[in-house]
């Protein structure tokens, strides 16, 4: 409790689907500036961890605290206020705006409160949403597409613009759900780098992720969750050194 | 005890007609997607049918087989093969849509068909009404009743053998989980889905049949009311639980019949709550129940493989087609005004300024379905809240019509926005159902009251007074022009919303709840923001429509007219402002035009007819067909003039568009 660089705590997480437990009392920290993935094989709970932390699932029990603050049954929408910015497994985007309009929603979603007073306000960035949202297109290598309409891009540029919705005014919680899936190796490398310098900023990361190298390059700590439990973390190569990680990958040995 | 019983027998036969259909909706719904809004007009036309054939002297077996096992399932496959097939799975706008379009279709067709003449009650299928076959306790049953259940208890029994047994059964419980897994394993999934489409139309059909005998007179709002019980009876079961659709059809049957027995019949209960327990049944369970809120959550396994849905108008419009709407608009705006003020007879003058009312309550519509993404059904009734507000307080309070129709709007903007708290977390087609729920629930149990709708007769509404110049004496010209000035203000608004950020927050909602909402745009608030605004123009409009006509009445925004104006929007473009305008002016003058025609080709039907035929392309074009048209014809004539330059940027997006547009059916094959 003590560490104050602590900016996201997950305390003993249970989600139960009917009988199936999804989630067995999951405890995770994650620190400012610090890159953390969520491995596991499939079904182990890492997308049902992820949207309890942004709000989309209820969790049977246990507790998410961002900087120390109970969410409590907080809806999505106040928490992405509160700074957590995530994306999503299947790509979430909104195929008829353009790459900056999905900037400009995020950039004002996030920090200007009130419909009410936004209804005439023009959708229109201002000098300043304007270098802002520039910033980040370079950043994100969509410089060029800024006014393409999001569904005439292929996969690739729509993850990383997710990517970049999810960046836009500076969240202090970056949930990256399986981010590389359907990307090349270029593309991939290009995620990495704006997950560390996202990092480098101060974001908190959880990436969950299948490709292992990707995980073995950007994390800084690893967590493994099998079945709904935590059942190793630490240093990318002592985890996967850990005899539980690889009965949980590989099976048990039959002889 | 033998109270209760000579009660609650009445309402089994009635339970059991909405059984029938609510067995048959469910049937369509789990197999093909499709909630069919169509099959209250598929049972009147089927019972219509019946009523014709019989009166001419057809034996009754015969003309049951005719309009129940000849019509009912040609009309199902029709629906079938050449409307629903067409539309994408995942398009619940546009099934919605379509749906609607042929529930204002079908009885309007019939009544060009055969005249609107009364067509009295026809005979039962096989046993004698008058005569009392048995008594259960006290209780006498007779002919008609007892034939109503049995036929429907044949039904279960069929149904049941069919699905349960038979390999059709299995292929039709697959068929539910993804019609395209079907195909994989070597089953045409098209002759299966043909075959519950069929198989329900029947059951609509003869649901129709034995409803007729129980009404005085055949009309086809009986229908409507029999597709919204058969719609809270199908909820009941989740709209997925065959057995338990038989089950809410005859307990709301037997809870209609105890209602009407045991409430008075002067007092407000029986007035007021016994029409309404259908719709007030089916909005507590689309509210109450996960499971309806999550109706829209199936997802065929093979989504994946579709192509991505065509975009938005907004984008793709080429430049050139802006340019030239924008010129010619003006160009025609102008001189439209400047003849209805000249030299435009009175009732054209009279139509076109309907059309400019229509335009604003049809911009509603561009606000919370162009905008918004949802389809309501009840837009007519917030016009008629706040027509009738208006007309309320100018009639009882003297105020000025003016005055009263900011009011009726900022009346309907709150009636909205209270609509729209039930409707928080409800999107797509159990919106849609609430709406039309609701739209129900004013015609039957508010509307009629004299505080709310008026007296039967209407109430005489003045038209507007503004300083010394009083509108209702200088013809219809005056009120034209302050019209045009609201449409203008109107349109200048819904363009500001448009463009706002609130605007762009919408869109985000209706692309991707999940996603908008992981940015930290509250849904909550945004649909409340667009159901009070779209109510408040529509109760602007229809405050000027009461103004207008001179007169309201309560029947004047009944549910039907919601069901239209979707229908009109839809064809003429639902997300641009011009495409409401195109559809107020455009509805009017085609029913100003039909009026020339003698007879019942006269009386509107056929304006209805062919704008739900309009609206049934929305599936292929989204943006309206009117606008599709538009891209078509500007494309070619930009081919004509161009034939020897090569195409700049903006016009190569655009070519490519449009070709794109011109093969909309391409994935279908």
């Amino acid at each position: 409790m003590a560490d104050d660089r602590v900016v996201l705590a997950v305390r003993s997480l249970s989600v139960n689907f009917g009988g199936v437990v999804a989630l067995d009392h999951v405890d995770l920290e994650l620190r400012r500036g610090e890159i953390v993935g969520l491995v596991g094989p499939n079904g182990a709970g890492k997308s049902t961890l992820v949207n309890c932390v942004g709000g989309q699932l209820e969790p049977s029990s246990g507790s998410v605290l961002l900087e120390g603050i109970e969410l409590g049954d907080a809806p999505p929408f106040q928490r992405a206020r509160l700074g957590i910015g995530r994306t999503f497994q299947r790509v979430a985007l909104f195929p008829e705006l353009s790459v900056e309009a999905h900037l400009l929603a995020a950039l004002r979603a996030r920090h200007r409160a009130g419909q009410w007073s936004q209804l005439l306000a023009r959708a229109r960035p201002s000098t300043a949403e304007g270098a802002e949202i520039v910033d980040v297109l370079n950043q994100l290598g969509l410089a060029d597409l800024a006014q393409a309409p999001v569904a005439s891009l292929p996969l690739g540029p729509c993850r990383m613009l997710e990517l970049g919705r999810a960046l836009i005014g500076r969240p202090r919680v970056l949930l990256a759900d399986e981010p590389s899936s359907g990307l090349d190796r270029w593309e991939a490398s290009k995620l990495t780098g704006t997950l560390q310098l996202a990092a480098s900023r101060g974001i908190g990361v959880l990436l969950v992720e299948h490709d292992l190298g990707l995980v073995a390059t950007a994390c800084d700590r690893v967590v493994v969750l099998d079945v709904g439990r935590v059942i190793a973390q630490g240093r990318f190569e002592e985890v996967m050194a850990d005899p539980a990680v690889r009965r949980a990958y590989l099976g048990e040995a039959v002889a | 005890m033998s109270t209760f019983l000579s009660y609650a027998l009445p309402g089994i036969p009635f339970g059991c007609t909405y059984a029938i259909v609510a067995m048959g909706l469910v049937l369509t719904y789990r197999t093909t997607g499709v909630f069919n809004f169509g099959f209250g007009a598929q049972a009147f036309v089927s019972a219509y049918l019946y009523t014709v054939l019989t009166e001419n002297g057809v034996p009754v077996g015969l003309a049951c087989v005719l309009s129940v096992l000849v019509l009912a399932p040609v009309l199902g496959g029709v629906l079938d093969r050449f409307l629903f097939r067409r539309i994408a799975p995942t398009n619940t706008t546009a099934k919605v849509v379509s749906a609607v379009a042929v529930s204002v279709a079908l009885p309007e067709l019939v009544n060009l068909v055969f005249g609107s003449a009364t067509r009295f009650a026809p005979p039962t299928l096989f046993l004698d009404p008058g005569r009392v076959y048995l008594h259960v306790g006290a209780t006498p049953v007779n002919g008609l009743e007892l034939e109503t259940v049995l036929v429907s208890a044949g039904v279960v029994v069929v149904l049941s053998a069919l699905l349960g047994a038979s390999r059709l059964g299995l292929t039709i419980r697959a068929a539910v989980e993804s019609p395209r897994l079907l195909e994989l394993e070597g089953i045409r999934a098209d002759r299966v889905l043909l075959a519950a489409w069929m198989g329900s139309s029947v059951m609509a059909g003869l649901a129709g049949v034995l409803l007729a005998p129980q009404y005085p007179t055949l009309q086809s709002n009986d229908y409507a009311v029999l597709l919204v019980a058969a719609l809270a009876a199908a909820a009941l079961g989740n709209l997925a639980d065959i057995p338990l659709a038989l089950v809410g059809g005859i307990v709301l049957g037997v809870v209609e019949g105890l209602a009407a027995g045991y409430f008075s019949p002067t007092s407000v209960w029986h007035t007021g709550l016994l029409p309404a327990i259908p719709f007030l049944l089916l909005a507590l369970l689309l509210v109450g129940r996960r499971k309806m809120r999550a109706l829209e959550e199936n997802e065929d396994p093979l989504a994946g493989c579709d192509p991505p849905p065509p975009p938005s108008i907004t984008l793709t419009r080429s430049h050139e087609l802006d340019r030239v709407i924008k010129v010619g608009g003006r160009i025609l705006a102008v001189a439209a005004v400047l003849s209805v003020l000249t030299w435009v007879p009175g009732d054209w003058g009279f139509a076109l300024t309907a059309g400019l009312v229509y335009s604003i309550i049809f911009l509603s519509i561009t606000l919370i379905t162009g905008l918004g993404g949802e389809v309501s059904l009840c837009q007519a009734t917030f016009a008629g809240v706040g027509a009738f507000a208006a007309a309320q307080l100018a009639v009882h309070q003297g105020l000025p019509i003016l005055l009263g129709a900011v009011v009726g709007a900022v009346v309907a903007a709150g009636v909205g926005a209270i609509g729209a708290l039930p409707a928080l977390r409800l999107r797509g087609l159990p919106l849609a159902l609430l709406t039309l729920a609701l739209a129900l629930l004013a015609d039957n149990a508010v509307f009629p009251y004299s505080w709310a709708g008026g007296p039967p007769v209407g109430l005489v509404v003045p038209r507007p007074v503004i300083g010394s110049l009083n509108l209702a004496t200088t013809s219809t010209k005056g009120f034209f022009v302050l019209v045009l000035v609201v449409l203008v203000l109107c349109a200048a608004g819904v363009k500001l919303v448009q463009r706002s950020t609130v605007g762009l927050y919408l869109e985000a909602l209706r692309a991707s709840p999940v996603g908008a909402e992981s940015l930290g745009i509250n849904p909550s608030v945004a649909k409340v923001l667009v159901f009070a605004l779209s109510a408040g123009l529509a109760g602007l409009g229809g405050a000027l429509y009461a103004s207008l006509q001179q007169t309201v009445t309560p029947a004047d925004f009944n549910y039907e007219l919601s069901l239209v104006f979707v229908v009109v929007v839809v064809t003429t473009g639902v997300r641009t402002i011009e495409g409401a305008i195109q559809a107020g002016i455009g509805f009017t003058v085609l029913q100003q035009l039909l009026s020339y025609l003698p007879g019942r080709w006269g009386s509107g039907g056929i304006a209805i007819v062919l704008f739900a035929f309009g609206a049934l392309t929305y599936a292929a074009h989204p943006e309206g067909v009117v606008e599709y048209e538009k891209r078509v014809w500007t494309e070619r004539a930009e081919r004509l003039l161009r034939r020897d330059q090569p195409p700049h940027d903006g016009l190569v997006i655009a070519t490519s568009t449009v070709g794109a547009l011109e093969h909309p059916g391409a994935d279908d094959g």
